[in-house]
């Protein structure tokens, strides 16, 4: 118990360790508001930088958020406790599961902030892929966590192999699937085994796994673990409300989780962090995958040709991109990333930040169909221009 | 100031050992309820049924009437964003951090946002306490750092209250040399009371001098409330002095307690400290913007304060009309003893559709917070507590 308590000490961390993991946040914040800086008006802008879903929540939700606030926005003076069970319950209710199995957080970043902090530590390794989303790896860093970081495989797939390895002695690992920034996904039929596996060699591992993109998913077989989770306290799922249910702004995540790794969770947890819009904004969506079961996976449809269509113009090029099932791509683009983000920029369009140390790849997040083949236009403008320069 | 300066001094060494055992352990026994009121949810999951709409929810010092108008509209203007993260919606965190900093004429880098100030009343006392850097802060004063203390294991000193239940300034400036963080809610929850600002740069500039390495949370969330002439904030104590910072909330008269909203003001080293801690995009974009468009609005927050002293003082009337004791507020909720258990009182309430605040050791068998809603909320809760307390009704209306 006491090892979870741990302090952010200047003194034992020393100041060059703070410096340091305090500039691996900043410069994360920093690489994030990148096209904002560039002066760009989000009108203006197509932005492919953050997997947001361009189309928003759908009018389900938006009526929702609308009649919540009221035509004098009254319920916002209260605080929104009263609307977190009402969500606990319908997110139980979708994956049949107990509202005891689940933790809402400000986005599923706090799920990932929380159990960090609990299962990873300055003696038991964060495991993860290098590279995959850095929420985790930033606040290890800032506490002066052990990190064991596994490189991807040729095809930028996580190395189930060396992460098995990794999560000796660990303490908790970080399995983003599909993997964000690269978009792949580990084999359906090798995910469930290779957790097993993992569990079975540290018998005090943790497993967070993140499904922020699961709905995006097309490869068949693959499937939730929600379920697995659900029984076994050493797995905990994120979800997010930020990608396919299109309310990044509203932060909501979830956890889903054995009610003892739950209750765990919340010893740490921050409560009261989401807002009321955001808890009715989530419920509404739940609701509404009831009464219209086809929106999700229309959604997903939507986005798979908007995929099909901007990997088909990357590989015609030459130019190698990995097997998405994410709402974005990871593309080889030919030059520094950083040259080919402020070239895109220029043109208007917003692309992913560098992920380290893959300095020559892209990632791209799939907006609609229009804005795709808008975007194609200014990525063919760019590469021809790059082509030129070079000749 | 010499004669101030001397007394703290002379106190130093009393206040080193003030832990107060017995109001830890009270506030740890609180119950699921008390807890969630004023923070959410915490492991076990909880139910609380949607409000009837004839309750009269008096317990979380919540502003019953809302935001205004300019917020609201703000808010429904980025509905466009939804779809976005914080950085790329219409208003950006960064823009609402420059608006608040030229406030206090500061900068975006002088101020952090958080969702609600809860989070940087803890991120506080995760950067500036340890094993041996205490946390001082009063004995009945809001509990949140306490709790945070106590997770993390650093001591804390709980300095008992004057007999006025304001908070002892002299004896928490001896407790705070060699401490990590002192924690001064001023007006302080739940007591209402409120210092001067003379008062609390006296305060700032001893424990900086005898301590320079102790910070100080100034905790300002029901600033806007405060009537008293000799009330002002402290942003400029936090802009002279290295950890020194105040903490701010929209969820109080800026009516936004289900938005999420709070920050902190301080010099950029201070901010710098607290930044890394918190939440990546904590805040959603309509709360920003509702934040955003209510400073816009300074005539609704003069209204909102005008309405609440009103209830507050017919409020406060009704009970030193009926011989009771109401600590005077400075703030929405009156801290009164009632002469019974709060739980008792509390449950007597609920059972007639009033819901007031939970307990608050050391004072929890004789006190109760009652926050203050519409007047005419408080017509209908002051008939309740007359007849719980076997008040006679009469005295109440010749005011």
């Amino acid at each position: 118990m006491l090892s979870r308590r741990r302090f952010l000490s200047h003194a034992s961390a020393g100041a060059a360790g703070l410096y340091a993991a305090t500039m691996v946040r900043t410069r994360f914040r920093e690489q994030l508001a990148f096209a904002r800086e560039m002066g760009i008006a989000p009108e203006e802008a197509i932005n492919l930088a953050n997997n947001e879903n361009s189309l928003g929540p759908g009018d389900a939700v938006m009526d929702a958020i609308d009649s919540v606030i009221g035509p004098e926005g009254v319920i916002a003076g209260r605080y929104p406790f009263r609307f977190v069970g009402p969500l606990q319950e319908a997110i139980a209710e979708k994956w049949g599961v107990k509202p005891e199995n689940v933790l809402i957080g400000a986005g599923s970043t706090q799920i990932l902030v929380d159990c960090t902090h609990q299962y990873a530590s300055r003696e038991k390794a964060l495991v993860g892929s290098l590279p995959t989303y850095e929420e985790c790896f930033g606040y290890a860093a800032l506490m002066g966590y052990r990190t064991k970081a596994v490189p991807l495989t040729a095809d930028f797939r996580m190395d189930l192999d060396q992460t098995l390895h990794a999560v000796k002695g660990s303490g908790m690992l970080f399995y983003c699937n599909p993997n964000n920034p690269v978009a792949t996904l580990v084999d359906p039929a090798e995910g469930k085994d290779f957790l097993n596996r993992a569990l079975a060699v540290n018998g005090d591992l943790r497993i967070l796994i993140d499904e922020a993109y699961i709905d995006y998913v097309t490869t068949p077989g693959h499937e939730t673990m929600i379920p697995m989770a659900v029984r076994n306290p050493r797995l905990i799922v994120a979800r997010t409300f930020s990608k396919a249910y299109g309310m990044a702004g509203l932060r909501v995540g979830y956890a889903i989780a054995h009610e003892d790794t739950v209750a765990e969770l919340g010893e740490f947890h921050m409560g009261n962090s989401v807002s009321i819009p955001g808890l009715v904004a989530a419920n509404a969506a739940l609701e509404r995958d009831k009464s219209d079961p086809d929106y999700l996976p229309n959604e997903k449809r939507r986005n798979d040709e908007a995929r099909s269509f901007i990997l088909k113009f990357f590989r015609d090029r030459g130019l190698d991109a990995t097997d998405a099932q994410t709402n974005f791509i990871f593309t080889d683009v030919g030059m520094p990333v950083e040259q080919f983000q402020a070239a895109c920029a220029q043109e208007g369009v917003r692309v992913g930040r560098p992920f380290p140390p893959l300095w020559t790849r892209c990632r791209i997040s799939i907006g609609t169909m229009d804005e795709m083949q808008r975007a194609a236009t200014a990525f063919a403008a760019v590469l021809d221009n790059a082509q030129k320069m070079a000749a | 100031m010499k004669t101030k300066r001397r007394s703290f001094l002379s106190l130093a060494a009393a206040g080193g050992n003030a832990t107060n055992a017995a109001a830890l352990h009270a506030i740890s026994a609180r119950g699921r309820e008390a807890w969630e009121a004023e923070n959410g949810f915490r492991g076990a999951p909880a139910f609380i049924p949607p409000p009837a709409t004839d309750e009269v929810r008096i317990s979380s010092n919540e502003n019953p009437l809302g935001p205004g108008p300019a917020a609201v509209a703000a808010l429904r203007g980025e509905y466009g964003s939804i779809m976005r993260y914080p950085m790329n919606a219409r208003i950006s965190g960064t823009d609402l951090r420059q608006r608040i900093g030229e406030m206090y004429g500061g900068k975006a880098a002088n101020v952090v946002l958080a969702p609600g100030s809860s989070e940087i009343l803890r991120n506080a006392v995760r950067v500036y306490t340890g094993p041996d850097r205490a946390l001082v802060t009063g004995e009945c004063s809001y509990e949140n750092p306490i709790r945070t203390a106590e997770y993390f294991g650093a001591p804390v000193k709980a300095i008992p209250m004057t007999g006025g239940l304001s908070l002892d300034l002299e004896k928490m400036a001896g407790a705070s040399i060699g401490a990590g963080l002192v924690f001064l809610c001023n007006p302080n929850n739940p007591t209402g009371t409120v210092h001067s600002l003379a008062d609390v740069t006296d305060f700032v500039k001893f424990v900086k001098k005898e301590s320079p390495y102790t910070a100080i949370l100034l905790d300002e969330a029901y600033y806007d409330y405060v009537t008293h002439p000799s009330f002002d904030t402290g942003a400029e104590l936090a802009m002279r002095h290295r950890d020194v910072f105040v903490g701010r909330t929209f969820s109080k008269a800026f009516g936004m307690a289900g938005l999420r909203v709070g920050y902190a003001f301080g010099q950029a080293d201070t901010i710098a400290r607290l930044a890394p801690l918190q939440l990546t995009f904590g805040t959603s974009i309509l709360s920003i913007a509702a934040a955003m468009g209510s400073l816009e609005d300074p005539e609704y927050i003069r209204n909102e304060v005008k309405r609440n002293e009103a209830a507050r003082r017919y409020t406060l009337d009704f009970f030193s009309n009926h011989g009771l004791d109401p600590v005077p507020s400075e703030t929405n909720f009156v801290f009164v003893n009632i002469g019974r258990p709060a739980a008792e009182f509390r449950a007597a309430c609920a059972e007639r559709g009033i819901f007031v605040g939970r307990d608050f050791p050391p004072y929890e068998k004789t006190h109760a917070r009652i926050s203050i809603g519409t007047l005419d909320e408080m017509q209908r809760a002051t008939a309740v507590f007359a007849e719980v307390l076997g008040l006679a009704a009469t005295d109440n209306q010749q005011q």
